[in-house]
């Protein structure tokens, strides 16, 4: 055996190549499924499908043959395999845009965008007419979305609250399934159950979709992108194409439903229990939507009519609160939608919709902890030493729960406002760019500005638009497998050097003050006279050196 | 806090011991003076500041009698001076008479001290926009900007509707003042109060700022005395360097009183830069970036002859760095001549920003649009702990900063425990979740707040930056509001003139709120909001418990 564990008939040891390989093979059924469409369609692209499919099928199983997925599970591999097995969708997604054409080859970076917003459920497209595509290869596109939301409902339902990011474990216990101790079964388990909702929710609001007047086509494409929070359209207008009440009806229904947690219809639809934490969060979920509804009726009051602006408010409100990104008419028109109605669409870009489910954004939880913590600051200002709780529904959120989650949020902004930089500093205007950078790690589709929802991402200057690739995967991946994907493998590294334990700094430093280290985020009542620094050292050491 | 009793000061300096004197002259004055029957702490600090500004509103006359044919655009002096006057008497002999039948609580909550604070600075608008009033540079019905120009004079906000060619010589110096007091008012409350508090972690500078202010000198008094003895040393540093590169010297005192306090009033309509002089940029850049540096450091530093103190100092590195790389990135994106004017300009907009100073140099509209955006995050940050900038501060970044680096950590060492260190000194948990809090706080009132702002005229871009610019006591924002095309960026020039009554009180409270920290704010709000929060809770309005014994 070769120092890479390769030997002939061996297979080695490395979980990102293995479920990298099996994502794969899944979207080359996905590409598969869509060259059938193209040629019942008869409008062209079923070959470029086809060798899309045939490309990606082999390089997926043989990824997935020479390797074996490793018996740990500990969470730099996990952030790797969830990282590497997104990227490597992604860029196999880009063949059937370049094979057929529909995507120069001059433009491949097009199309990495163009499937990167795909598999991340964002929206932003790069097709400027879209009617004009091909059904096969739009068929295709909206499926990047259904199967990025695919596996997206099993990460957030049950992998990424497993790993305790960002203080998803709040949600952990609330997984369909089993609540064995094994990591792997679990997930396998709740996964089946995931996708058949996910599945039974597709059916149901395609069906919906025909009753309400659409092709069968428009109809399973939209069906898709509902259901993923996706927000990818048959058409360049959106959903204005089809200018039909039903249709906007079953589309907002659908959104509300599928920015919500999936655990809980589980439980609802099985009549099983579940935390009441879980209903204060749909509260607040469905109390943002409606807010946000109320205020933009309020605000659009002077410039639309009456009909027309409870039709756009409840249709944004919905699409935005659940991170979709369908469009009706376009709110970046000045004469249509007051600037403040467009802040109330931004503030909405960034909270997204319910933990476990697939839209986007901070989500509505990490928001109450938000709130919950600053209000919990204020009251602690008045009563310095009072220990307070914080409660969530009937459950208190631990502190350092609540420390990931606000860790989360912090670099959640700092990485928005970073993006909203680079992306001006790159040649957009700021409104637009900053919306975009916004809208991107929000995985919402439509920006303000320049980059509204019936306009394309053509929008956002060409050299910009990596930073909007990375914010979006970084977004979608809640953040931390996307910052830590390489430390599965420099870990790999430390430990064949230095043994089994890899090296520590953080650890070192703390005990070389001759003690145990001591952790206790949050409650610490404050000692007097020390307020906020407690110098271990002699403070008048301190007070004359530092 | 019960304010001690100013005993016999052993330092030698004179000044400082007439300082002493005055203030124990007026400190027992005032405790002789109000022994009324109702006790109130709050009512108390409301008629001190209002009977205070009295001497203010004199000088201000008398400097109009002396001096304002040099400041006025007019070329006449005294045109404000007796309007002036009387509304200072006026509100004197009210405050004063008010003031008998009041005395001070025996003891203080800290959620009093908060709101005593709060009260207080909202006494002190009051007082300016009664003087904006009387002098008639704003119309009589038109509170809501008197209360945004008393609002950015008291926080020092460079954001008005008055350009500065129209004001009397009164008024002129009254709001530089008003600047510099304010600053002057921020040491006090930084000495004397916060330390009690720790509202939002602003003393959790890792051993520079206020925990080291408190050891400047045996008694909070003479530390108060030494940072403000200081704080008029870079005042009177600035004027000079103003008047040695050309300014005529009326006009530099004003600003350097707007220079050293980081507000950012300035008497000509186009700010420091229709001066269009090199020699004055370079005083106002380093006038401005020593406004944002720590005070404590800097005496520190100047005190015991150590400039290493602050290249040890982490805060100060960042801040310099900050300067430093943004300045680089503002000239690189910013097209034009990379000649030493082009670096000027993109050094004092980052400086005038990061400083929350708020003078320009040019418009920030002529700069990249990647430029506005760098420099709206720096407003964001704003100067270091301690100093007279406003902002979220350098030293809560670094804290911040690494906050989320331990998350990140603790992402794959879920059992990872560590303490944050800034330095040699360990940062506590507590420390770490008031600066989230007042961030998170500060967050959650920007949206809203620019909500309001875009509906009462502002563009998008406009009100968001308008709203962190206000927070952050900057004023300019990015946003053509003239419809001629002229764009005028800077509030001194425009923003308030953008907006309608709604607009503008929004931007008051923003710049109070921003300048007292979100938190503080905060709870005035809900000490303020107590009868009706508990008449809600209980059905019925519940009296006030009696006050609890003080923590101290």
């Amino acid at each position: 055996m070769n120092r890479f564990g390769l030997r002939s008939g061996r297979r080695f040891e490395s979980t990102p190549v293995h479920i990298s390989g099996v994502a794969l093979v899944f979207v080359a059924i996905g590409m598969a499924i869509s060259a059938g469409v193209a040629l019942v369609d008869g409008g062209g692209g079923a070959l470029a499908l086809a060798a899309s499919a045939a490309i990606t099928a082999s390089v997926g199983s043989s990824m997935k043959g020479s390797t074996t997925a490793s018996g740990r599970a500990d969470s730099p591999l996990a952030f790797a395999s969830v990282a590497w097995a997104w990227l490597a969708v992604s860029i196999a997604g880009t063949m059937p845009y370049l094979f057929s054409g529909v995507i120069g080859w001059s433009n491949a970076d097009d199309a990495l965008f163009e499937s990167i917003s795909g598999f991340t459920c964002t929206g932003a497209t790069i097709l400027a007419d879209i009617d004009g595509v091909a059904h096969g290869i739009l068929f295709f596109r909206s499926m990047t979305q259904w199967f990025g939301g695919m596996g997206l409902i099993v990460l957030a339902v049950s992998v990424l609250p497993a790993l305790k990011v960002g203080g998803l474990e709040l949600i952990a216990n609330e997984a369909p399934g089993p609540t064995a101790d094994r990591f792997t079964p679990r997930i396998a388990a709740t996964a089946r159950r995931l996708w058949m909702l996910y599945g039974g929710f597709t059916l149901a609001v395609a069906i919906a979709l025909l009753a309400a007047g659409m092709s069968l086509f428009d109809a399973v494409a939209h069906a898709f992108t509902t259901v993923a929070t996706g927000g990818y359209s048959t058409h360049s207008a959106s959903i204005a194409y089809f200018d039909s009440v039903a249709v906007e009806l079953v589309v907002i229904v659908g959104m509300i439903i599928c920015g919500a947690s999936f655990s809980i219809h589980w439980h609802l639809i099985t009549r099983t229990k579940t935390q009441r934490r879980s209903y204060s969060e749909l509260r607040w979920y469905l109390g943002l939507i409606v807010g946000a509804a109320v205020a933009l009726l309020v605000l659009n009051s002077g410039r639309l009519s009456l009909g027309t602006n409870i039709r756009e408010a409840a249709f944004y409100a919905a699409s935005l609160g659940s991170n979709t990104g369908y469009g009706l008419t376009d709110f970046t028109h000045e004469q249509f939608w007051t600037p403040s109605a467009q802040l109330v669409l931004l503030a909405l870009f960034v909270i997204g919709g319910m933990t476990g489910s697939t839209a986007g954004g901070i989500k509505v939880l990490r928001l109450q902890i938000v709130a919950r913590y600053a209000i919990r600051e204020v009251i602690r200002a008045r009563h310095r030493r009072a220990v307070l709780p914080m409660r969530l529904g009937d459950t208190t959120v631990a502190e350092d729960v609540a420390a990931r989650a606000l860790g989360f949020v912090l670099l959640y902004l700092g990485l928005a406002l970073t993006g909203g930089v680079l992306m001006t500093a790159l040649g957009n205007d700021l409104e637009t760019g900053f919306s975009g950078a916004v809208s991107a790690i929000g995985t919402v589709g439509p920006a303000l500005g320049d980059a509204g929802p019936t306009s394309s991402a053509l929008a956002f200057e060409r050299g910009s638009r990596p930073v909007l690739m990375v914010l979006m995967l970084f977004g979608r991946l809640e953040v931390f497998p996307t910052m830590l994907m390489f430390v599965a493998a420099i870990r790999a590294g430390t430990r064949s050097r230095y043994g089994r334990q890899p090296a520590r700094r953080g650890f070192r430093r703390t005990t070389r003050l001759g003690r145990p280290p001591i952790h206790a985020p949050g409650q610490e009542t404050e000692r007097k006279g020390v307020s906020g620094i407690s110098s271990p050292k002699s403070s008048t050491r301190s007070a004359r050196g530092s | 806090m019960t304010p001690r009793p100013a005993r016999r000061a052993r330092e030698r300096e004179r000044l400082r011991r007439l300082v002493v004197r005055v203030a124990r002259a007026a400190d027992g004055g005032l405790h002789r003076w109000a022994q009324g029957p109702y006790e109130s702490t709050l009512t108390v600090v409301l008629l001190v500041v209002l009977a205070a500004s009295f001497p203010v509103f004199a000088a201000c006359a008398v400097f109009d009698w002396l001096f304002g044919k040099h400041v006025a655009a007019s070329g006449q002096s005294g045109t404000d001076a007796v309007p002036l006057l009387i509304a200072g008497a006026s509100m004197a002999i009210v405050a004063v008479g008010l003031l008998r039948l009041c005395r001070f609580e025996r003891r203080i909550t800290e959620r009093q001290t908060l709101t005593a604070l709060v009260l207080g600075s909202f006494a002190a608008v009051a007082a300016v926009a009664i003087a904006h009033l009387a002098t008639g540079v704003v119309e009589p019905t038109a509170v809501a900007t008197a209360f945004a120009e008393a609002a950015a004079t008291v926080t020092g906000t460079n954001s008005t509707t008055l350009h500065g060619t129209e004001l009397g010589g009164g008024m002129a110096v009254l709001r530089a003042a008003g600047q510099w007091l304010g600053g002057a008012a921020f040491i006090v409350v930084l000495v004397r109060v916060l330390p009690h508090l720790g509202v939002g972690g602003l003393d959790s500078d890792g051993g520079v700022a206020t925990r080291s202010a408190r050891r400047l000198a045996p008694r909070r008094a003479g530390t108060m005395g030494r940072l403000l003895l200081l704080y008029g040393a870079i005042t009177v540093l600035v004027a000079i360097g103003y008047a040695v590169a050309g300014m005529p010297l009326a006009q530099s005192g004003l600003h350097a009183l707007t220079t050293a306090s980081t507000g950012g009033f300035s008497t000509q309509a186009g700010s420091l830069g229709a001066f269009g002089s090199a020699a004055i940029e370079w005083v106002a850049i380093f006038g401005m970036a020593a406004g944002g540096v720590s005070l404590p450091l800097m005496f520190l530093a100047i005190r015991r002859r150590d400039p290493g103190r602050f290249i040890r100092s982490y805060e100060f590195r960042l801040y310099v760095t900050l300067i430093v790389l943004a300045s680089a990135a503002v000239a690189l994106w910013t097209p034009g001549d990379f000649g030493s004017e082009h670096v000027r300009r993109s050094l004092f907009a980052v400086v005038s920003v990061v400083s929350t100073t708020g003078f320009e140099a040019t418009p920030l509209l002529d700069l990249s649009t990647g430029s506005q955006a760098l420099l709206m995050v720096l407003m964001l940050i704003g100067g270091m702990g301690a100093s007279m900038a406003g902002g979220f501060k350098v030293v809560r970044l670094l804290t911040l900063g690494s906050f989320i680096g331990r998350e990140l950590r603790r992402a794959i060492y879920p059992t990872l425990a560590q303490r944050l260190r800034l330095g040699r000194s360990t940062i506590s948990e507590t420390t770490i979740s008031r600066i989230t809090g007042e961030l998170l706080l500060a967050a959650l009132l920007i949206i809203p707040a620019s909500v309001v702002l875009a509906a009462s005229g502002l563009d998008i871009v406009g009100a968001l930056t308008y709203a962190v610019s206000t927070l952050s006591n900057v004023g300019p924002a990015m946003a053509a509001v003239d419809s001629t095309g002229h764009l005028a960026v800077v509030g001194s020039t425009g923003h308030l003139d953008a907006v309608d009554w709604l607009g503008r009180t929004a931007a008051g409270l923003l710049m109070l709120s921003g300048r007292m920290s979100v938190t503080a704010a905060a709870v005035a709000l809900s000490v303020a909001m107590y009868p009706a929060a508990a008449a809600i809770r209980h059905g019925q309005w519940r009296r006030r418990k009696p006050a609890e014994p003080s923590a101290r």
